[in-house]
């Protein structure tokens, strides 16, 4: 089997930070490989300098046998690699035709479009797949699996010998995922390869003939099979052994701290039903597309449910009407999304520490009490250390993990007796990680009742006394995580997945 | 269907045809040919100026500055000729001269724009300053009536005639149908060319576009240069229909050329103006300007009734792209 | 080990912080004044000079406060000088009126009191329109106050039928060409806005909110804010100040016009921007604008000593609007390259322990 990209002994920098540290890699014709590593481990740097946006300062390129000093974006699709990025690179003004049929026709040199042929042409190659939609569609008008199809059509258009796709299923369901695997095994059989990259040990894993792992610019791990735990991959990933301890809960107050009783949003999830207690921690997982997010945004009052009630400290206060309501109940929440939704990365980090209190530091005549706003950006910024911080940098200096830590402390300050913590550490470094739960389980123990929204099963296996399943915008089933294991609680989601399917 | 009724031209044809309709039933002389003609007279103006600033908002940035651009250009080059006493220069020469001026202002534009990366609508409202300021200090601020000759004939120069009820004989413009020409050689580089459809890209993405391999730096330059060029045409065709040269008389009014290309759907997140949406809004804002006379209605109501027209238009936009979330 | 020192971290570093762009607007101010009073001594250094100086620095500084409040949350209010004739016009009526009927005494005072009330009432309502339009569309804003410019100066030209209106109670013109302590009466009231705008956005809820709404509007939600308010407040914030502008324009020229300083939109943006304001939102400092103010001024005053008539003013207007915004961009790089450059050296540490 031929190598499509060799790399050999390659080094990159940036400002005198290593990127790539010697790295060594090759993936051969029809071979589907996960390239896996933490965020920051230079696997982005390794793509970036394969389809030649980077170029790098030691080491060999070889694509497809001939050797590369310097690669030019152009010169990389012209061998046949194709990069699919998270974002998809698509333009939303632009019909699926023409998306599909975009970096062919910029590459062909022809000053002028014609139409016919261009949706002849895309409409060849979305058979080739299967993939049956109206080409003249806009890409807006699409969602996220449909774009991500549009995506890899343009890059079959092109001849692509070499397919990456960066993290390709966490924005998908499941039956998108099984069929994006459908299709990729389709591209394998016609000898096209596929570069899963990931942080996540996830699906992918299941369809790669192989993986990579990075660390520190290096290939640390390489197999061609997949005899590998869970635990021995995350070895190789951060190079240190975690063990995370399970999350023990004792109830202390036998009344609940919050009942939602038959919460509704039209479309979104039905007939919500639980209680949470003081210092416990619930976890809420389902696959993507479950109604597991909305529910979140709706206990927040980002998107008020449209019937039912909730119940705080025996106060029946009804349907979540805003975010202020939210917070009158001392409701706290962290997004999902640290850099559009969690921080002003502008800002300062002490002002981003007071952001959600700034309305309890103003003094009697009205104006923000100096005093006050001093204190409780010390308190604030000490309730969590994040290390080597300066107050008043910007948010944006502050790695991942610090900032995700930042989005913590500046609820905490709010005093909360209710956290919803949507998908806490998603990516966040598998270090960070670790401190980031042990500081949830922590909160807990001050009595905080939490309720963690994520599809990351380890994490609910560590953080969480008890679970929910959601599926289809139901609870389909509760479960105590002592009395459950990973393996069962996917087994369980699965499941519900494929019943969900089977009665459809 | 549904597609029809989500289009952003059909709206504003829709619009067109219904005020044209309310119109001609309060005044029946408002559906006639004469006044097509005296409608597409006064729209050569501002139709050319949209075309120069359509082409910027596509590309994904705005331009205050055309109007200054095109008026510098025309009346350095009517000044300069008349100053030397060369009426009698070609009518391509003038052109030739006016547009390599506005290719010169516009590519300051994209200078600030592009290479410094600041915002387009800061800059270009400081180089509308500049230019402005630049031709009244320096140049000149006195009104040239002393035409070229090859201006005053085209001033003069008609392709049709009608003559309405009430007996004065309008004139089909020859301008009208080169502006026209302009407009159908615009929607076929935007819609058929490589150039056209790289300028919707970068204006949708520009780190798509830069992935997909499109130069952005460059595609912006031709953007430039082109409205640049297209604002130096305006300005000469501002100069023969005023029959003089009358320094910096347009700057100021850019609004109105920007809510044409808005109403025509250009401006909004999704980057889709079009050739044929800029046209129909022209159109609508001219007939509106145009007519309130002939309804009865007095001209200081014209403004406000702009205005109006304008946050429909935005409204409309908006609760289209509300539908499409 | 760190907590104990850290207040003083916090005050020592705000205090560098803050000095880089004042200390950069102060050394301009400085030589523009030495320049031009060099230049024109006998004329620029003179009381008069500084006097006249006074009655202009108003209009053109309340246009700015309100074109940087709007532009911290990342839009432009092109409507202020059409909110500013607007107001100032049915002041007008009401004090033309006054003037015809030739009221005295308690009358006299209490259709004045009316005609300031009218006036920011007018201002009130025509920020509120701006901004229901602005937070509840997802228009950008500055489309929205193109159109709402027309809309406003199109009012202004029906109240007037196009003309000028003009002739008013003397009682009333006074405030317009007075001085107190000899400082006139408008600086009085632009020093009173600088001051109150300096205090709401330092020190009040409302500004920190609107700092944070202008940087990131989505996260502003999430974290409590009241970004349909806040964004709402801004913009009628923005008429009242353009409303009192209207009515010192009305009392210093004793007429009131629809189209009266549209050249103040531009100076206006000018200013903000070389006022350090940042046009994408999130970050200004009523200090710096001050600062801004005084200089363009300065340079104005100056033009025209030296005989550089309106129009150069206009030329160096949009020169110096252009060598703001290269220079802003030049400092951000160097800032980025900087801590860039500490993060490398920071990480490269740590690499080195680990």
């Amino acid at each position: 089997m031929a190598d499509i990209v060799n790399v050999k002994n390659m080094y990159k920098s940036f400002f005198g930070v290593l990127a790539l540290d010697g790295m060594n890699f090759s993936i051969g014709e029809g071979e589907i490989r996960c390239l896996i590593g933490e965020n920051g481990c230079g696997k982005s740097t390794l793509i970036k300098i394969i389809s030649g946006f980077y170029t790098f300062d030691k080491g060999s390129l070889y694509i497809n046998g001939k050797e590369y000093k310097k690669i030019t974006p152009i010169e990389s699709m012209n061998e046949g690699i194709q990069v699919i990025y998270q974002d998809f690179s698509l333009f939303p003004n632009m019909t699926i035709a023409e998306n599909v049929m975009m970096y062919s026709s910029i590459r062909s040199k022809s000053q002028f479009v014609n139409w016919k042929n261009m949706k002849n042409r895309a409409q060849e190659t979305l058979d080739r797949i299967k993939f049956d939609i109206d080409i003249d569609k806009y890409v807006y008008e699409l969602n996220v699996a449909e774009k991500q199809m549009v995506a890899i059509c343009r890059a079959i258009a092109q001849d692509a010998k070499l397919i990456i796709m960066d993290e390709p299923t966490t924005a998908l369901t499941a039956k998108e995922v099984e069929n994006l695997f459908k299709v990729v095994s389709e591209l394998k059989s016609r000898g096209v390869s596929v570069l899963f990259v990931s942080h996540k040990l996830d699906e992918v894993l299941k369809i790669s003939d192989s993986f990579t792992v990075m660390r520190n610019g290096k290939n640390v791990y390489e197999c061609k099979d997949k005899k590998l735990s869970k635990e021995d991959l995350i070895f190789y990933m951060t190079g240190k052994k975690i063990s995370e301890e399970r999350f023990n809960f004792i109830k202390t107050d036998e009344k609940p701290l919050m009942q939602v009783k038959n919460y509704t949003l039209q479309d979104k999830f039905y007939d919500i039903n639980f209680s949470l207690y003081k210092g416990e921690i619930l976890g809420i997982t389902g696959l993507l597309g479950c109604g597991r997010n909305e529910l979140a945004k709706s206990l927040f009052g980002i998107m008020p449910a449209t019937s039912g009630n909730i119940v705080i400290n025996s106060e029946n206060i009804g349907i979540i009407r805003n975010v202020q309501h939210a917070l009158k109940y001392n409701i706290g929440y962290v997004p999902e999304d640290r850099i559009t939704e969690g921080l002003h990365m502008e800002q300062t980090i002490a002002d981003n520490s007071i952001s959600v209190i700034i309305g309890s530091l103003v003094g009697k005549n009205g104006l923000l009490d100096d005093k006050k706003v001093r204190k409780k950006k010390q308190e604030t910024l000490s309730l969590i250390p994040i290390a080597g911080m300066r107050p008043l940098n910007p948010a944006k200096s502050l790695s991942g993990g610090n900032q995700q830590k930042l989005v913590l402390a500046k609820w905490l300050a709010a005093n909360p007796q209710i956290l919803v913590l949507n998908s806490p550490t998603v990516g966040v470094d598998v270090g960070a990680k670790n401190e980031i739960h042990n500081i949830i389980k922590g909160l807990a123990k001050e009595g905080i009742g939490i309720i963690v929204i994520s599809d990351d099963i380890p994490e609910i296996m560590t953080l969480c006394n008890r679970v929910f399943i959601m599926k289809d915008g139901y609870i389909v089933d509760e479960r105590n995580i002592a009395e459950t294991t990973m393996e069962e609680l996917e087994a369980q989601i699965a499941l519900e997945d494929s019943k969900a399917e089977e009665t459809a | 269907m549904k597609r029809l009724l989500k289009n952003n031209e059909f709206t504003v044809a829709i619009i067109i045809a219904i005020t044209w309709l309310i119109f001609g039933i309060v005044n029946p002389d408002i559906i006639s040919l004469a006044n097509v003609y005296s409608i597409t007279r006064a729209s050569i103006i501002s139709a050319t100026f949209a075309l120069a600033c359509m082409l910027v908002i596509i590309s994904g940035g705005i331009d205050m500055s055309f109007f200054a651009v095109g008026c510098v250009a025309m009346y350095v080059t009517v000044k300069y000729l008349v100053d030397r006493a060369m009426l009698d220069t070609p009518l391509f020469l003038i052109f030739a001269a006016a547009i390599i001026i506005g290719i010169i202002l516009e590519l300051i534009n994209w200078f600030f724009i592009d290479k410094l990366n600041l915002p387009p609508f800061i800059v270009t409202i400081g180089s509308q300053s500049l230019y402005k300021g630049f031709l009244l200090a320096f140049v000149g601020t006195t009104y040239i009536t002393t035409m070229p000759k090859g201006m005053r004939k085209l001033a003069v120069t008609y392709v049709s005639s009608t003559t309405s009820s009430s007996g004065i004989v309008y004139n089909l413009h020859f301008l009208v149908i080169v502006v026209a020409a302009m407009y159908i050689i615009m929607h076929i580089v935007l819609n058929f060319t490589r150039f056209g459809r790289n300028i919707y890209a970068i204006g949708a993405d520009v780190a798509a576009a830069q992935r997909a391999g499109i130069n952005i730096s460059r595609t912006r330059f031709l953007v430039f240069l082109i409205a640049g060029a297209i604002a130096g045409v305006g300005g000469v065709f501002q100069g023969t229909l005023n029959r003089a040269a009358v320094p910096a008389d347009l700057v100021g009014q850019e609004l109105l050329v920007i809510a044409a290309v808005v109403l025509g759907g250009g401006g909004g997140k999704q980057a889709r103006g079009s050739v044929l949406g800029t046209a129909l809004g022209v159109i609508l804002l001219s007939l509106i300007s145009n007519n309130l006379i002939l309804m009865k209605v007095p001209s200081y109501w014209q403004q406000a009734v702009t205005g109006i027209i304008i946050l429909i238009g935005l409204i409309i936009q908006s609760t289209e792209a509300i539908s499409k979330l | 080990m760190e907590k104990p020192s850290e207040p003083k971290k916090i005050n020592f570093l705000s205090l560098l912080t803050k000095d880089q762009d004042f200390l950069r607007l102060m050394t301009i101010t400085v030589a523009v004044f030495v320049a031009m009073s060099l230049m024109r001594p006998k004329l620029f250094l003179t009381v008069n000079n500084f006097t006249s100086m006074g009655y202009q620095i108003a209009e053109l500084g309340f246009f700015s406060l309100a074109m940087m409040m709007v532009m911290i949350t990342g839009g432009r209010d092109l409507s202020m000088v059409g909110i500013s004739n607007l107001s100032g016009i049915i002041a007008a009526l009401v004090l033309h009126n006054a003037y015809l009927k030739e009221l005295s005494g308690i009358n006299l005072w209490i259709s004045i009191a009316a005609a300031f009330l009218i006036a920011i009432a007018v201002g009130i309502a025509c920020g509120l329109f701006n901004g229901l339009i602005v937070s509840s569309l997802g228009v950008p804003p500055m489309l929205v106050t193109l159109g709402t410019l027309n809309l406003f100066t199109g009012i202004g030209i029906i109240l007037t039928r196009g003309e000028a209106i003009s002739k008013f109670p003397a009682e009333f013109l006074y405030f317009g060409n007075h001085t107190f302590l000899s400082v006139p009466i408008p600086l009085w009231l632009l020093i009173g806005a600088l001051i109150l705008t300096g205090v709401i956005l330092n020190k009040t809820r409302y500004g920190f909110e609107l700092k944070f709404i202008g940087s990131n509007y989505i996260a502003s939600l999430f974290a409590g804010m009241r970004n349909k308010k806040v964004l709402m407040r801004t913009y009628i914030y923005s008429g009242i100040l353009s409303a009192i502008i209207g009515m010192e324009v009305l009392s210093r020229t004793d007429s009131a016009k629809a189209d009266f300083g549209t050249n103040y939109t531009f100076q206006a943006i000018l200013c903000a921007v070389l006022g350090a304001t940042n046009p994408n939102g999130g970050y200004a400092k009523v200090s710096c604008m001050a600062l801004s103010l005084v200089t363009l001024q300065f340079l104005s005053s100056g033009f025209s000593m030296l005989r550089l008539g309106g129009y150069f003013k206009e030329f160096a207007w949009g020169v110096m609007l252009l060598l703001a915004l290269t220079s802003n961009y030049l400092i951000e790089k160097r800032k980025l390259k900087k801590s860039l450059s500490i993060y490398s050296n920071k990480t490269q540490k740590k690499s080195l322990k680990a």
